[in-house]
């Protein structure tokens, strides 16, 4: 399977739990806010209205005894204020609430005969006032007993029936308050465990199918990995088999074409390489042998010339001249066949006794044209091949000596030094100067020489560059004409 | 055309979209409404005048301070009729005139008859915060009478005359209809039990009685009610002055300062239907008073035109606060505010618990009989 599928199914699964649980939360939310709003708008504030109500209806009981036993102005002006404004308003408030009521809602009967005795008990009190007017009022036997009966009678019993009326109303709406906050409860509860369950599915499903798709890409890449460093260090060939037919293993397919392309390459060249090897090889070889025969027969004629003759004296110079060349180059360019591959002959050179040792050789040299060598080795020391070194400080110093200035006395600095992971050698001279701009092409070149007018083959830069490049360093050259050069080898530190 | 050309333009149409939106928004959303008050504020009657103008004055300042953005800000003109009916359609032309006035208070009750036909005309609302009475209930669907009944208030003296077991009562009455209303009221229930009275009308400003006094003296009353203003001062000191040591009996407004002045001190003692903060929402009337004392420095004698013009104006305010949700754009102001005061159930205020009846008149009101023990004094009758 693709990893593109893999990946959306992944998502896929994990958007589809997110969305179950936004559904079910949703659904459950939406329960518990009618749930809620029935408490709040419902439930809650009709007990607290039936409170309200049972109080008044108490305290109108209560006013009614007091006043029928006292005459007292105060009272009637309470009991006008209970009759006028608060039982309409009260009454008024229940018959809304019970307009919302189904009509086969028990609850419905009681509060009709809430409201009915509510009414009764309005116009009941308010033919007691007109009763019992004045003070005299109380003095008459008969009206006080009117009063008195029509209390004990007519309104107690209304009240009384009111009052059981809203205690089972409250009773009723008691247990619908108490269910309505339990389901709400039980709402909360499932909202939570849901959430709960769902999250922890999504977390381990999740889990496992990213670990599915993580090993999956990763194993394939491992073995990419492995492929392609086996190619890097020349395994030239190397395959690699990869499950399935997703993008890696896609991938896979390219590399090994590559990998056998680069093989078919690579045989290809290393089989020109060794021609080209075996044809310097045969040249050189087979260029040196007449060579050294014309010095020899060179040598054998001018035992029978008149060496005095100016023009035989100039021919002689100039053959010599010639032969010396040719031997020379040739020398070098068997050198360059014979250069292997890279020998294990690092070892632990104190750069001082290298130096010494070149110096010792070019003693002469540096003599003739009164030079001065001069080194600094902040960093004593180098792990490296001793042949190599010593060509290093050879060439660079014998080339400062060849192209010096004539109008200065040469000087030769060399200098050693840690930078990052190489060990910097810089040979500075006050020479000739090199014009970096049209010879940096031709300066490491193979027979590419600066100063024609010269001795040298043009080998020796090319040369060193070559060995230190195969042991991991580099060279870089810093001149100005008429100046003088530096040239920087970094050699890898290994010590 | 250009990008820059269609940005340019875009932004052009997002802000004139943007203009119409906020005027369209809010075009019929109602910023202000003016109140006008006619009050007695000079002349006579003036503590049915000034008091009442202040605590309204009071209540729509706590209503601007405390309103939501969407309720209307409320502004409030007051012009005096010094408690002459024949000021009232001026003074209302005035408030109409220089204020546009959407609801018009009134204390007086002739006054609040005389601008019926304006007030239906031009649709504004008026409310009465001091008296409602019958003849009141009965008026036109525009006015609103948030205040004690007339007739159980004064009707409070005819069963203290009963209580007391006087037979003959003398009625001196001032020449309006609320006082009539009273001095009637009285009479009906007098002529019930059978206890012989008489009503005897004064003239308007009347200071002398000497005339009357002298055939009251023949006539031998056993009480004196007095429903009148401040004149009935000179009356009371004039009638004791002659050695008549009947019963004294007022109106609901004996606590005014001037008529104990001019009584000399003869108030002392005179049984009357008034209102204190007791007789209503105890704590809310204490609150009140002391936010009446400590805005305008001063006591009052008489509380409860103070106290009924509070509570009317903060009822209306109550309403009219909710226009901005509860008015249907193409409703009428005066027709929404009728309805919306009408639907009104309960109202919890200073002078108690009130409710609004299908003609506009209010219950929930009830005054007590009380006796004037001094300047500014009065103590609860203990019957």
């Amino acid at each position: 399977m693709k990893i593109q599928k893999k990946l959306i199914i992944a998502f896929g699964f994990l958007i589809i739990v997110l969305l179950a649980e936004i559904v079910i939360n949703q659904v459950i939310t939406y329960r518990a806010k009618n749930t809620f709003i029935e408490l709040k708008e419902n439930s809650g504030p009709t007990l607290k209205l039936l409170d309200e109500y049972k109080m008044l209806n108490r305290e109108l009981g209560l006013l009614n005894n007091t006043w029928v036993a006292n005459y007292d102005k105060r009272a009637v002006n309470k009991i006008n204020a209970l009759v006028d404004v608060e039982l309409p308003h009260f009454k008024s408030k229940i018959s809304t609430i019970n307009k919302t009521l189904t009509a086969n809602d028990s609850k419905s009967k009681l509060f009709e005969d809430i409201i009915d005795q509510s009414e009764k008990l309005i116009v009941l009190n308010k033919e007691l006032i007109n009763i019992l007017v004045t003070k005299q009022d109380y003095e008459d036997k008969a009206k006080l007993k009117e009063a008195r009966i029509m209390i004990s009678q007519q309104t107690a019993p209304i009240h009384f029936m009111i009052d059981d009326g809203i205690n089972r109303l409250q009773s009723r709406y008691n247990h619908q308050y108490e269910s309505s906050q339990n389901e709400l409860l039980n709402n909360l509860k499932s909202a939570s465990t849901i959430i709960f369950i769902l999250g922890i599915i999504g977390i381990v499903v999740g889990f496992i199918v990213a670990r599915q798709v993580v090993n999956s890409i990763l194993d394939s890449i491992y073995k990419l990995s492995d492929l392609a460093q086996k190619v890097s260090a020349g395994k030239f060939g190397m395959q690699t088999k990869l499950k399935g037919n997703d993008e890696l293993a896609l991938l896979g397919d390219s590399l090994n074409i590559m990998s056998h392309r680069l093989e078919e390459i690579f045989n290809k060249n290393e089989d020109k390489i060794k021609e080209l090897q075996e044809f310097a090889y045969i040249a050189t070889h087979d260029l040196k042998v007449p060579v050294d025969n014309i010095k020899g027969l060179h040598i054998a004629l001018m035992k029978g010339l008149d060496l005095e003759d100016e023009r035989t004296k100039q021919i002689k110079e100039y053959l010599e001249i010639s032969t010396d060349q040719a031997s020379r180059i040739i020398a070098d360019l068997v050198k360059v066949t014979q250069e292997g591959d890279l020998e294990d002959d690092e070892e632990e050179l104190r750069l001082e006794n290298v130096f010494k040792e070149v110096h010792n050789n070019l003693r002469m040299k540096i003599k003739a044209v009164d030079g001065e060598v001069s080194t600094a080795f902040e960093y004593p020391t180098v792990k490296f091949s001793r042949r190599v070194l010593i060509s290093i400080f050879q060439n660079l110093i014998s080339n400062a000596v060849k192209y010096h200035s004539p109008n200065r006395k040469l000087k030769i600095d060399i200098t050693a030094k840690i930078e990052g992971d190489y060990l910097c050698l810089a040979f500075t001279d006050n020479g000739l100067g090199i014009n970096l701009k049209t010879q940096r092409e031709k300066l490491f070149g193979l027979f590419k020489r600066i100063y024609t007018q010269n001795e040298g083959s043009g080998i020796g830069l090319y040369m060193i560059k070559r060995s230190i490049e195969k042991y991991g360093g580099k060279i870089d050259v810093k001149s100005e004409v008429d100046v003088g050069s530096t040239f920087y080898v970094y050699l890898k530190n290994k010590t | 055309m250009k990008i820059k050309s269609y940005f340019v333009l875009f932004n052009q149409m997002a802000f004139i979209a943007l203009i119409v939106c906020l005027t369209g928004c809010s075009s019929h959303e109602i910023k202000e409404i003016n109140i006008g008050y006619i009050g007695p504020l000079t002349t006579r009657a003036t503590d049915l005048g000034i008091a009442p103008s202040q605590a309204m004055e009071l209540v729509i300042e706590q209503y601007n301070k405390q309103r939501a953005p969407n309720e209307p800000k409320v502004n409030f003109f007051i012009e005096d009729d010094q408690w002459d009916k024949k000021n009232a359609i001026p003074a209302y032309n005035k408030l109409r005139k220089e204020h546009n006035i959407d609801v018009l208070f009134i204390s007086n009750t002739d006054g609040t008859i005389a601008v019926q036909d304006k007030i239906l005309a031009e649709n504004v609302i008026l409310v009465n915060p001091l008296n409602n009475d019958h003849l009141l209930a009965s008026l036109n669907k525009n006015t609103f009478n948030i205040a004690k009944s007339t007739e159980d208030a004064m009707g409070l003296v005819a069963l203290r005359i009963i209580q007391l077991n006087l037979q003959k009562v003398i009625i001196l009455q001032y020449p309006n209809d609320f006082m009539k209303r009273g001095a009637m009221e009285v009479k009906r229930i007098l002529d019930e039990v059978g206890i012989e009275n008489k009503i005897l009308e004064v003239g308007v400003g009347q200071e002398d009685f000497s005339d009357d006094i002298s055939l009251m003296q023949t006539e031998a009353y056993d009480a004196y009610v007095f429903f009148g203003y401040k004149e009935f001062g000179f009356a009371m000191k004039q009638i004791r002055e002659v050695g008549i040591t009947a019963q004294f009996f007022g109106a609901t407004t004996m606590m005014d300062p001037e008529l104990y002045d001019n009584s000399e001190g003869t108030l002392i003692n005179t049984e009357f239907p008034f209102f204190t903060a007791k007789d209503g929402n105890y704590i809310l009337a204490e609150n009140f008073l002391n936010d009446y004392e400590n805005k305008y420095n001063e006591k009052l004698f008489s509380v409860w035109p103070a106290m009924q013009a509070y509570d009317a104006m903060r009822l209306t305010l109550n309403e009219i606060k909710k226009v901005n949700k509860d008015k249907k754009e193409t409703e009428a102001f005066g027709d929404w505010l009728i309805e919306s005061i009408l639907k009104m159930e309960h109202y919890q205020g200073v002078c108690g618990n009130l409710r609004i009846n299908e003609d506009g008149t209010s219950r929930g009101i009830y005054f007590s009989l009380y006796e004037s023990t001094g300047k500014g004094e009065v103590s609860l009758i203990n019957e």
